[in-house]
């Protein structure tokens, strides 16, 4: 045997010191009381009553099993929340930057074929004047229907 | 009539905080020294024995009474350890850390009892270098003494894990010791 394997063979028999084990218990069971506490009294044991689940069946001797497959489960809710409020992230920027261009793009053709009243003569005929806000307002109608086409093929 | 640890863990899974204090009592020095020889650090195994003992009492109705009690706390402690392990900075030995192991080369023949800062100064200039896969291995093999069934088990690694991390830690700890003076 090599001195390396003496070494490891006398560290092997090493067991820790644990000076007032009394002490030790006191401090395990107040951190036990207090998680009792902290959780609404008397809940433990959790499992006990409740029947094995059959993805538990394989696990009765594996504590870590069910705590892994929690921790699990959770690592895959907080990926699927992540990856919904990207998304939905996204498709607010989209339509927010989609809606900016329409205002913008609204404002600046309905603005050019509003009728500006006081541009019209006063000392026209009346029978004029209904035919000049006819004609605008087809125009306007006309482009509030391109306006809706760009708007849907846009969207 | 005398208790059995069976009668006593039975009394746990119903709920019974006396009977499970008798169980911490019990099993204390076991998971300390697991847990020192793991993490090279007196306060980080104190912290993992009673998270150990927390998660036990937890999941009591979840052990499986066919096998041994302590085998489902060495477990539990074994797979703590080694999340702690991952979560922790490597393992930097101080300067008197290795005067500490020359200390105890010397004197290997008395077969001194170790103090808890003592073990864990020569667990700090053994383990370093070493990854978390290794660590866990080697304490288990080396200083716990379980076979490569036993730490499969354990750890959840696979075999061929447990085998390919044994001999790269073997080597490397070898080389530490070569480095050291000691062939």
């Amino acid at each position: 045997m090599n001195r390396m394997d003496t070494l490891l063979d006398s560290l092997q028999r090493q067991q820790a010191q644990i000076e007032d084990k009394e002490a030790f218990t006191d401090r395990v069971m107040e951190r036990l009381y207090a998680q009792k506490q902290e959780r609404g009294g008397d809940t433990y044991p959790a499992t006990i009553v409740a029947p094995l689940s059959k993805g538990d069946a394989g696990a009765t001797n594996n504590p870590q099993f069910s705590i892994l497959n929690f921790q699990f489960a959770a690592r895959v809710a907080a990926s699927i929340a992540l990856v919904v409020l990207v998304g939905l992230f996204i498709m607010l920027h989209t339509q927010s930057v989609g809606s900016a261009e329409l205002l913008a793009y609204n404002r600046q053709n309905i603005d050019k074929y509003r009728i500006d009243l006081s541009q019209i003569p006063t000392d026209g005929t009346s029978r004029d004047m209904y035919r000049r806000y006819l004609e605008a307002k087809r125009e306007q109608t006309f482009y509030h229907n391109e306006l809706i086409n760009y708007s849907h093929e846009n969207r | 009539m005398i208790p059995t640890e069976k009668d006593i863990i039975a009394r746990c899974q119903q709920g019974d905080t006396a009977a499970f204090r008798y169980v911490v009592e019990q099993y204390q020095t076991m998971l300390l020294t697991l847990g020192l020889k793991m993490l090279g650090d007196e306060e980080e195994a104190k912290d993992i024995v009673q998270d150990t003992f927390l998660r036990a009492w937890e999941h009591i109705g979840q052990y499986d009474s066919r096998y041994a009690f302590s085998t489902w706390l060495y477990t539990i402690a074994s797979r703590m350890c080694m999340t702690r392990m991952k979560r922790m900075r490597r393992i930097a030995p101080l300067p008197e850390d290795e005067q500490m192991l020359r200390r105890y080369m010397n004197e290997m023949d008395g077969q001194r009892q170790l103090e808890n800062s003592e073990l864990a100064a020569i667990v700090r200039v053994l383990a370093e270098g070493l990854g978390t896969k290794q660590r866990v291995v080697f304490t288990l093999s080396h200083l716990e003494g379980l076979d490569n069934q036993e730490i499969e088990e354990r750890t959840g690694l696979d075999a061929r894990q447990v085998k390919s991390n044994l001999y790269a830690a073997r080597q490397i700890v070898k080389q530490r010791l070569k480095q050291l003076g000691y062939e």
